[in-house]
């Protein structure tokens, strides 16, 4: 007599993530002079000197948030007019800053605030806002996108935009707290890039089945890096529906690249080999999806013809290319780098679409080529609810036709997802005599 | 082995073999040597593993399909799947990495289905749950629906049987000239028309306005001449790949009724197209006249569906039919209401044997007890036909005469199967290895002519019992013979989880071990493949 065991973990798909500071970013979403933007911080090593947010305008105006040696900086631009260099704080080690920018009409005002110290073990501690800066720089700066900038010797949480203004008065005054009760305002879209699409990034995620324990804080750290995670998300996000959430798929160590080798003898557009997927599933809950973007930097690489235009190239759930009109100029990326992902995508099947794009190289005459790529892929995702919070995958995942298999250790299901053959077990009524 | 812990006052008990789930009374009822708690292992030898785990068998899942039934669908190129989805949808899998991506029927009523492969074609008959005025769940075939038979080919599905053909009578004028002082054909007054003959074999009805007369006095049949035939009808259908001629013998004083005569295949009056509308220098006598063709006229050209479909001395068998209502004229099987018969619970239709299509509407038909309980399901074992309801098993033998006039004999009035409930053996879609396992009410049960007691569930009986009756339409049986295990979807609610037994150390109560495979998916329909690997079909976690 013999027993055998292959009680084991739930196994997701591990996402890998190849550049080690990729920016994070909220393209030009909506367009609008009145915004808040809020991020919070916290330095892992004192060499990081560098941009930790840039709020980019439309017309080359930012606002940027910097590390420089030993202190956080503050600084409005107009182009490359440096408007206001405001020093903000001493950079303390493992810390959390956090800032809230809010654009309303000509007014622009910062929030600063930094963690209380706490004792170790206690719970996680509020941070209080302080008005830092409001004022009007005298010229309209019209949002276009922010970047967050990822680094190894810092960790980050809590990047939220909204496309109003925020008077922080009105709201809590603790960051962690974007209370919305007395008549303040709903934000319209949010993001946390908390761990949807980017678990590698999260310590201990998908380690509980438990939303609570495996989804309790927003961090984006470096992978590998020794972050702690004691600041909670807003409450708001675990007693609201956060109405948006942004997916960054799947990266690839191969970008999404084509390069036809010499321009076309007629107007051709080629399409990538490449594509990404997304690859968090079970996170989005099975709802009508209210919007939903591609969003990705179209750009040429080396010497060469540039391609003329860029366009998304789509594969639905069922592996089929998604047919749309490629000649539709509403179908590029353009210069606001996003398009209408096809409404047929949904909160059911967007784990099975697969993302990527086409380019089109005007006629030429045998004229060697640059190589088109798109870098900085996003799925923004729009929708009323809130994640389902489990890591359970979605139906689709788990129906089908499936066969045991000798020597199996799990249950293998469709696109490799995998969870755990539930616990074997055998009990006696025996005791002995 | 084990040796088990000894806690205060108790000694350790050596466990050397293990003999499987135990859930028949009080848990310390248990013998030692059983589990009261044994989920998600299999045994072996004398010990006892973890199950294996599952991999996708489709290598391509998309379309992602959410699968309600599957069978093992045997063709004359091998071991396929014929399966339907949650959408109502039945596909065909041909292998791992081939699945035809066009369903081959849809009918939107369709929850379930019956099967049959005959002779490489797939036999199917949609069928659904009703509820009666108590609340109880039964099966009947989908009313107004047919059964329907498939090539395998990946081309839908279509009718089983075949409409007749209708136009005008078919034109009849002398061809070539006999040799001088010979006689081609008989003279006399004859009937005769043309039939289709579809791309399963099945023969339809003759034409009745088609019907036309040989006779001297209608300018043909005179004896020294062969015979033109014209205007013979085409059908609009492209599964009529021939056309028959047929006729009847000289009558003698006609009365008028034009297919009340026996007609018969005329030799050499076969057309092997639907194009051609014309067959020249056809001759025959009467004493050519040998092939029957008359009782086609009795036969279904549609089939009312039932709930199981299997064969029986090369015949077609389909049980549990609810009917087809006026609006099929003389194919309707079910009076116009108001009426206290509301379906054909109790009715199996009986095909020809050698023609699964062919089912007379006359005495192509066995009546079981009307009981009103309905049919469940139909198998041949050793030569004889059994019919089962949920709780009663009728047998009856093929006398060689038509269907109707079969001996019934009730075998058990206390033990049945459901619509699935007949375990299927290994990949090859049929059931017989000397034995029936038979999923009842009371228990799942060894049938060799004579139901086994006690049954194999014996051990289990708690569990079994303890399953909802109404839904024992969801269970569905295979049997690895090969490996001597055998695998048993269960009703709510236990719909993920996999009963599992192991018979290697005995086909009996005592012997056989059980367990419970969980899985975190539905597990609706099951079956094995590659000879002996188990696959499952699901829809998913709901």
């Amino acid at each position: 007599m013999a027993i055998k065991s292959t009680a084991g973990e739930i196994g997701l798909y591990l996402y890998n993530r190849p550049d080690a500071t990729p920016p994070i970013i909220f393209p030009d979403f909506l367009e609008t002079s009145h915004f808040t933007v809020s991020i919070m911080a916290k330095v892992l090593n004192n060499a990081v000197p560098g941009t930790l947010l840039a709020v980019e305008g439309t017309n080359g105006s930012r606002i940027i948030i910097s590390i420089q040696i030993g202190y956080w900086l503050f600084e409005i631009r107009d182009g490359s007019t440096v408007f206001v260099q405001l020093p903000l704080a001493i950079t303390q080690l493992n810390v959390w800053t956090a800032f809230c920018i809010v654009k309303n009409g000509p007014s622009i005002s910062l929030w600063h605030g930094t963690e209380i110290e706490a004792a170790p073990g206690d719970p996680p501690n509020a941070i209080q806002l302080s008005p830092r800066l409001d004022m009007s720089p005298g010229f309209e700066f019209f949002f276009d996108h922010a970047v967050a900038v990822t680094n190894p010797d810092m960790a980050i949480c809590n990047l939220r935009y909204w496309n109003i203004s925020h008077n922080l008065g009105e709201v809590s005054i603790f960051a962690n707290e974007w209370d919305l009760s007395g008549g303040a305002k709903q934000p319209i879209w949010s993001s946390t890039l908390r761990t949807p699409g980017d678990i590698s990034n999260i310590v201990g995620i998908y380690t509980s089945p438990i939303w609570n324990r495996g989804h309790e804080f927003s961090i984006i750290s470096p992978a590998g890096a020794l972050a702690e995670f004691y600041l909670p998300d807003p409450a708001y996000l675990t007693t609201r529906n956060c109405p948006t959430w942004v997916y960054p798929p799947d990266y690839r160590t191969v970008l999404i690249s084509v390069n036809p080798g010499v321009t076309p003898s007629v107007p051709t557009t080629y399409k990538s080999t490449d594509f990404i997927q997304f690859v968090d599933r079970g996170s989005v809950p099975p709802v009508v999806l209210l919007a939903q973007f591609y969003c990705a930097y179209p750009s040429s690489v080396g010497a060469g013809q540039s391609h003329e235009d860029s366009m998304p190239a789509y594969i639905d759930e069922n592996n089929v290319d998604f047919p749309f009109d490629v000649n539709d100029p509403s179908f590029w990326f353009g210069t606001l780098t996003r398009t209408n992902i096809p409404a047929a995508m949904t909160g059911i099947n967007m784990y099975g679409w697969k993302f990527g794009g086409q380019f089109i190289w005007a006629a030429g005459a045998a004229i060697p080529t640059a190589t088109a790529t798109l870098t900085y892929t996003f799925l923004y995702v729009i929708y009323n609810g809130i994640p389902t919070g489990k890591p359970s995958l979605p139906i689709d995942d788990l129906a089908g036709l499936f066969a045991i298999q000798k020597g199996q250790l799990v249950d293998k299901y469709n696109r490799g997802v995998e969870v755990k053959i539930p616990d074997p077990t055998i009990r006696t009524a025996y005791i002995g005599e | 082995m084990v040796l088990m812990p000894g806690t205060r006052d108790h000694d350790p008990l050596v466990i050397e073999d293990f003999q499987g789930l135990w859930e028949r009374g009080d848990p310390e009822s248990a013998p030692s040597d059983h589990f009261t708690v044994a989920d998600n292992v299999k045994y072996f030898h004398s010990g006892v593993e973890s199950r294996d785990g599952l991999v996708p068998y489709l290598n391509s899942p998309l379309p992602v399909l959410k699968f309600v039934r599957i069978y093992n669908y045997v063709t004359q190129l091998g071991q396929t799947l014929i399966a339907l989805t949650t959408d109502h949808k039945i596909y065909h899998i041909t292998g791992p990495t081939n699945i035809y991506t066009n369903p081959i029927l849809t009918i939107a009523e369709m929850e379930d289905f019956g099967f049959v492969a005959i002779n490489g074609r797939a036999y199917i008959t949609p069928f659904k749950t009703q509820i009666n005025p108590q609340g109880e769940h039964y099966q009947l075939g989908l009313k107004n629906q047919f059964v329907y038979v498939y090539k395998g080919d990946g081309t839908p599905a279509r009718k089983a049987g075949g409409v007749g053909p209708v136009g005008t009578p078919i034109v009849v004028a002398n061809g070539t000239p006999a040799p001088a002082g010979e006689f081609v054909t008989d003279t006399g007054y004859h009937l005769f028309s043309v039939l289709y003959e579809t791309d399963t074999g099945y023969l339809t009805a003759p034409g009745t306005t088609t019907i036309g007369v040989l006779n001297v006095s209608a300018g043909n049949l005179d004896g020294l001449h062969k015979l033109n035939f014209s205007n013979i009808p085409t059908s609009p259908n492209a599964y009529v790949i021939k056309r028959h001629l047929v006729a009847t013998k000289e009558i003698i004083g006609f009365n008028g009724d034009k297919i009340g005569y026996q007609y018969f295949f005329i030799p050499g009056g076969t057309i092997n197209d639907n194009i051609t509308v014309f067959l020249n220098d056809v001759a025959f006598f009467d004493s050519d006249l040998i092939s029957d063709a008359s009782h086609l006229f009795d036969n279904f050209s549609q089939i009312p569906a039932g709930v199981a479909l299997n064969t029986y001395h090369s015949r077609l068998v389909v049980v549990g039919e609810f009917g087809l209502d006026s609006t099929f004229g003389t194919d309707a099987t079910i009076p116009v209401p108001p009426s206290t018969i509301l379906d054909n619970r109790s009715l199996a239709r009986v095909s020809f044997p050698g023609e699964p299509e062919a089912i007379s509407k006359v005495d192509g038909l066995i009546i079981a007890p009307l009981d009103g309980k309905p049919l469940t399901n139909v198998q041949e074992f050793r030569d004889v036909l059994y019919l089962f309801k949920n709780t009663r098993t009728i047998a009856y033998s093929d006398n060689f005469d038509v269907p109707a006039s079969w001996q019934e004999e009730v075998l058990d009035q206390g033990i049945g199967a459901p619509v699935h409930g007949i375990a299927t053996v290994l990949d090859t879609g049929g059931v017989n290895i000397d034995f029936l396992l038979i999923v009842d009410w009371s228990g799942l049960i060894m049938f060799n002519g004579t139901y086994a007691q006690p049954e194999m569930s014996w051990k289990i009986e708690d569990f079994w019992r303890g399953m909802n009756r109404q839904m024992f339409h969801l269970v569905q049986i295979v049997n690895d013979s090969l490996n001597k295990h055998i695998w048993i979807t269960l009703p709510d609610p236990f719909r993920r989880t996999l009963l599992h037994a192991d018979y290697a150390n005995g086909m009996n109560a005592k012997d056989i071990r059980w367990a419970k495979w969980n899985f975190d998916v539905l597990v609706n329909t099951i079956a094995l493949i590659e000879t002996d690997r188990l696959v499952i079909g699901t829809p998913g976690l709901t």
